[in-house]
């Protein structure tokens, strides 16, 4: 990772202020320990460090901060070099830590500099459904939102292609009808079918899809099986609307039969609803052969229309109380009003207000009806820049606080993903939010709503990169238990157990060896664990099982491993990225990457890994990584617990550099717990990343550290964290840019 | 997700469709041809992208003489023969280090059809050049309704770094310096994009993009010059839809007994063809003129099964010349040549004015990276497919003399089509020898 390369410069006087300790105990300690190898002619790992001694004292941040942490760490001097014994090493490192400490307490706030952002798919999904009442998935077929600094909703790097702005005007369309239905509409019944081959939820016994219901009427569902049941057989057929039963049927299997169910017509408001079928063989008469499974879910409709008037979406924008027809000329104003104010997050100025009633007046002249008026405002509000962008104006060049309207944006897109909504409007308005109690508060109630669950998606999904389970498929040949309710299943287990930290605010240190998790009998069974029965998750504790904390979850341990192998690599880059915030350079340039996925049957993985850091310039970095990733070999490549890999025993013991050693997981995540500092660091780090959608950089590290003292001083709770966050100098304000 | 239908029937659609003579009636719909082609038989353009290398014996033919043997992955296209024109040694010096340090994928793919050296970054002030598509879509792509189309079979969906670099190097075409542009994925997404209703049925839709436009403009001003840019793509894309939908009464008609692809089938094979015909249809009915086609992401993780290769691909391709790894690169870039000489088969088969669709576009296949376990940005894996209109001479193999760049063909190849440039990227000049 680059960032926070930008060293801190302090002016003259500053560092030469420094010169007493610096050059006494540091200088020549460092230059004792280090610069035999670390010197302008080796140069060892890139790191002169008799050049860094002779620049001003630390101006280079990060490689001091690099020094501090591997030494700290026990990895330089390395083995076989000479250590000085008597502790001058230690102190010199402490008193460069404390020296960057006391310049972060110091240090005039800077904020750095946040471009505007584009809603990313998920922001524009939800800020679409907040805004108007209605999940219709907007933003599905978009392209998919490039990465930056390991999440997908910064600025930067997010921009707008024409493929997308065709999207843009063409979703607004579909939005608009779906949220101003009018009669002459007469939406024609049509009939979508999923298979669940195309789904991959193949051989299933139970099928699930979203499904975006285009208008509010009368809809029949429909699922059916596939195998041929031997005479005789009974199964049972059930069919669910947004987790409710809506048609059940007992059968006895011949051959003639109808093979499906169909549901009762079924009134079903617009937008997206869960359709689920489940077919269950009962345990009379007995039945031997292979599983029936489903075929498709099915959903017809709309038959029966229900009136525009009728509709929710209808009664909750028009206000004014009119029959539809009969709306006043005022109506408009009254309707699209707080409308562009709750999808610009801030009220409309006058003329922005008086385009779009321009607009709508127009259409309504040309089609004769408010409602096609209204839909026209509404197209053009959802493909307006004020919409689909987050722009925050300076009100001075200089560094200053930003606006309420702006702060209840940045706070309802951090921990929602999407608008704020009236209460927080409201306080932005009477300008209350800055007020710290209030703010607080605010946080507390946005945590507690289920939108939070935003968060946890798209935040734990990214940081822990559980989102990759989507795209990566495991050998079947080697995990034919790896199918797509399983993929569901991990990826269910680590988000329930995100979510419990956030609801029971307890410490982040549970991520690291929590003694419980969330399993369904699926997964437990996968855990190789007993009396977990049936399909729901819930919590189960986890005392005397070779399981805690995320390390072990299915899902990080499937997502950093190889199709066909598990990689002590990358799950140790994994473990260093994610946990010990300290991840490891990239390889050097045209050294092929180190490639274990090729392990002969003749010598274990382990043994090839070994010969590998023989090589003393892969051991500098693969001493970190590997025993980290041998640790958990115990987990085979979609997380299930072995003590064999093919004819070789497992030996999940190693030895950290610094000379910490373990035996098995468990003492090895003994040993992670203790870097609660580094742990504390790295996630303050990617959390404040993800909460300003940019990437850090130096002038970010008092923020972060101040984050992260806040977190310690607290228990380690969640809430700390997030409140660290929201309060923080580049959360709160901006830099102007000069004009 | 929608209703299925089986790619099949597209296929039947088509078959039926190709050799119509309604592709011909169809031509003076069209507006003005775009300078220097003919308004019956446009020039077409077309890159497909085959990622992380190739096994470059197995690739390279040992002679230059006509007759050459073709050698292993290239197999598939022998029948072809007289269609295509091998060309050895190419190099794409600006996907190095260049002391850059990591990060060889993600420079090869956007340095490869731009020529540029990306500036590394994880986010902030992301930089490579102008890519070679884009330059013709400015030229030969300003008359068709889709100045051009990027395709993809497997998106950037993956959390996390992209090889030291921002995801967006992933993209090969660049509509400027700044704006990497992502290619699209679903069948179902690029048939609607080239047959669904444009928008010019949505009354309202010009008033709407009108204020949009204004209300955008307005917006700018006042913001510091990185917002800015950002609001200057959304207008410029807003701009360049308000044209399209001005070219909406000159559409092409979905050719009869075609219907839609639903989503992406989950075998390669089918996808990668179910691409392929789309592009062919786009191409038939004067869509677009220039395509960009990624089979997958450069230095990507997708697994093979269907190839016999169910490890990730960027994983043996660091195969360190073991045999066992070595075979399983060459089974996938096999099977990767393999689709493509379906997609050639299918041009030659599509009537086009007088000609094929073949003899009328320029089909470049190749690879960013010749041997991947080194990642080789010399001796790049590349062949060009067709004649634009008989001004290639094909069924030759020739080789260039070490570090010819790669942006050296590009730019011969937009001279050929109509669509010249002074500069692109590190090209010293237009290829040689492509005319024989």
């Amino acid at each position: 990772m680059n960032r926070m390369r930008n060293a801190i410069l302090l002016p003259l006087a500053a560092w030469t202020a420094l010169a007493g300790p610096f050059e006494s105990g540091v200088q020549p300690v460092l230059t004792r320990a280090c610069a035999g190898c670390h010197n302008a002619k080796l140069s060892s790992g890139g790191l002169n460090v008799e050049a860094l001694l002779t620049q001003p004292a630390l101006a280079d941040r990060d490689r001091w901060e690099s020094i501090v942490r591997r030494v700290r760490a026990g990895e330089m001097p390395p083995k076989g070099a000479h250590r000085p014994q008597n502790g001058e090493l230690e102190r010199a490192i402490t008193w460069v830590d404390e020296e960057y400490a006391r310049r972060d307490r110091a240090a005039k706030p800077d904020p750095g500099l946040v471009t505007v952002r584009r809603l990313n798919r998920l922001e524009y999904a939800n800020s679409v459904r907040d805004l108007l009442g209605i999940d219709l998935m907007a933003g599905e077929d978009f392209p998919v939102d490039p990465y930056g600094y390991g999440f997908d909703n910064i600025g930067d790097v997010l921009s707008v292609s024409p493929v997308l702005t065709e999207k843009y005007l063409k979703t607004a369309e579909r939005i608009a009808r779906a949220a101003i239905p009018v009669d002459s509409d007469k939406p024609k019944p049509a009939m979508d079918r999923y298979l669940a081959e195309r789904m991959g939820q193949d051989r299933m016994l139970r099928l699930s899809v979203h499904h975006v219901f285009p208008a509010s009427g009368e809809y029949v569902l429909r699922s059916a099986w596939y195998q041929a049941l031997r005479n005789g057989t009974r199964v049972r057929l059930r069919l669910f609307l947004d987790g409710r039963e809506v048609a059940s049927r007992i059968l006895s299997f011949y051959y003639e039969m109808d093979r499906g169910l169909d549901s009762p017509p079924l009134t079903v408001p617009a937008g997206r609803h869960k359709v689920e079928a489940e077919i269950e063989v009962l345990p009379e008469p007995a039945y031997k052969g292979s599983p029936p499974y489903l075929e498709y879910i099915q959903i017809y409709g709309p038959s029966q229309v229900t009136p525009a008037a009728r509709t929710a979406a209808y009664q909750r924008l028009f206000t004014c109380g009119h029959a539809p027809g009969a709306h006043a000329r005022s109506c408009a104003r009254r309707i699209l009003e707080p409308l562009a104010r709750r999808a610009y997050r801030r009220p409309p100025s006058g003329s922005e207000l008086d385009d779009l009633l321009g607009l709508v007046h127009a259409a309504q002249t040309r089609s004769g009806s408010l409602e096609l008026g209204l839909r026209a405002g509404l197209q053009a509000i959802l493909v307006s820049p004020n919409f689909l962008f987050r722009v925050e104006r300076d009100a001075s060049p200089g560094t200053h606080r930003i606006t309420d309207y702006e702060l209840a944006a940045r706070l309802s897109y951090f921990l929602w993903s999407s608008l704020p909504d009236e209460e927080l409007l409201g306080l932005a308005e009477k300008g209350r939010l800055g007020n710290p109690a209030v703010l607080r508060g605010q946080v507390a109630r946005m945590l507690a709503d289920p939108k939070s669950r935003a968060l946890v998606e798209s935040f734990t999904g990214q940081w822990l990169q559980t989102r990759n389970l989507s795209v990566l498929t495991p050998d079947a040949r080697l995990f034919p238990e790896f199918d797509a309710l399983l993929r569901e299943d991990m990826r269910t287990e680590t988000e329930m157990f995100f979510e419990a930290i956030l609801k029971e605010d307890r410490s982040i240190l549970d991520f690291l060896d929590a003694r419980f998790t969330f399993l369904n009998e699926r997964l437990a069974r996968h855990y190789g664990l007993e009396g977990v029965t049936g399909p729901h998750f819930r919590r189960v504790e986890l005392d005397g099982v070779q399981r805690s904390g995320v390390l072990t979850h299915a899902s990080v341990l499937t997502v950093s491993s190889y199709p066909t192998r598990t990689s002590p690599v990358i799950r140790g880059k994994w473990v260093l990225e994610n946990i010990l915030n300290a991840p490891p350079p990239p390889p050097p340039p045209n050294v092929p990457e180190l490639n274990d996925g090729a392990v002969g049957v003749s010598v274990s993985l382990r043994q090839q890994l070994e010969q590998h850091r023989a090589n003393a310039v892969c051991a500098s970095c693969h001493g970190r990584m590997d025993p980290l990733g041998f640790g958990l070999e115990n987990y085979d490549a979609v997380g299930k617990w072995r003590t064999m890999d093919g004819k070789f025993a497992i030996d999940a013991s190693g030895e950290l550099p610094g000379g910490k050693k373990f035996a098995k997981p468990a003492e090895l995540k003994q040993i992670l717990a203790e870097q609660k500092d580094a742990f504390t660091r790295g996630l303050a780090e990617k959390m404040l990343t993800y909460a300003l959608g940019r990437g850090l950089e130096a002038r970010d590290r008092p923020a972060v550290r101040r984050i992260a003292t806040r977190v310690a001083e607290n228990g380690h709770r969640f809430s700390a964290l997030i409140r660290g966050i929201v309060e923080s100098v580049p959360f709160q304000m901006r830099s102007g840019v000069s004009q | 997700m929608m209703k299925f239908l089986p790619r099949r029937t597209l296929l039947r659609g088509m078959g039926a469709a190709v050799g119509l003579p309604f592709l011909d009636a169809m031509v003076p719909a069209f507006a003005a041809p775009a300078a220097g082609a003919s308004a019956k038989t446009p020039c077409r353009l077309m890159v497909v992208y085959a990622p992380t290398g190739k096994i470059m014996q197995y690739w390279t033919p040992q002679s230059t003489e006509p007759g050459f043997e073709f050698p292993r992955i290239l197999k598939s296209l022998e029948s072809h023969r007289d269609d295509i024109v091998i060309l050895s040694g190419l190099a794409a010096n600006n996907g190095r280090a260049l002391g850059d340090g990591a990060g060889d994928h993600a420079r090869a793919a956007s340095s490869y059809l731009t020529g540029a050296h990306p500036r590394k970054t994880e986010g902030a002030d992301i930089r490579c050049g102008v890519s070679m598509d884009q330059l013709a879509a400015r030229s030969i792509g300003a008359n068709t309704r889709f100045p051009s189309l990027e395709l993809t079979c497997e998106d950037s969906r993956q959390a996390g770094a992209c090889d030291s670099y921002s995801c967006a190097y992933q993209s090969i075409a660049w509509k400027s310096e700044t704006q990497p542009l992502a290619p699209e994925m679903n069948p179902r997404a690029v048939f609607e994009r080239l047959f669904g209703d444009a928008g010019a049925d949505n009354p309202d839709r010009r008033s709407i993009l009108d204020l949009t436009l204004r209300d955008t403009e307005r917006l700018k001003n006042g913001l510091g010059p990185v917002d800015r840019r950002k609001l200057d793509e959304y207008l410029t894309s807003l701009r360049e839809v308000e044209t399209r939908i001005e070219r909406a009464g000159r559409s092409a008609k979905l050719p009869e007994g075609v219907e839609s692809p639903t989503g992406i089938p989950t075998s390669f094979r089918e996808h990668a063809r179910l691409m392929f015909d789309l592009a062919t249809l786009a191409f038939q009915t004067d869509s677009t003129r220039v395509i960009t086609f990624m089979l997958a992401r450069e230095g990507g993780l997708r697994t093979y099964p269907e190839a016999g290769v169910p490890e990730a691909h960027h994983s043996v391709t660091h195969h360190r010349n073991q045999p066992e790894l070595v075979e399983k690169v060459a089974k996938i870039n096999c099977f990767h040549v393999e689709q493509f000489a379906y997609f050639v088969e299918k041009l030659k088969a599509a009537k086009d004015g007088e000609g094929s669709l073949l003899d009328h576009s320029l089909v470049v296949y190749g690879s960013p990276l010749g041997d991947p376990n080194v990642h080789d940005h010399g001796n790049l894996p590349t062949l060009l497919a067709g004649t634009g209109k008989g001004k290639v001479k094909p069924g030759r193999h020739v080789r260039y003399k070490a570090e010819t760049p790669v942006a050296n063909l590009h730019v011969a190849l937009l001279r050929l089509a109509g669509a010249p440039v002074e500069r692109l990227g590190d090209a010293t000049g237009p290829l040689e020898q492509l005319g024989g």
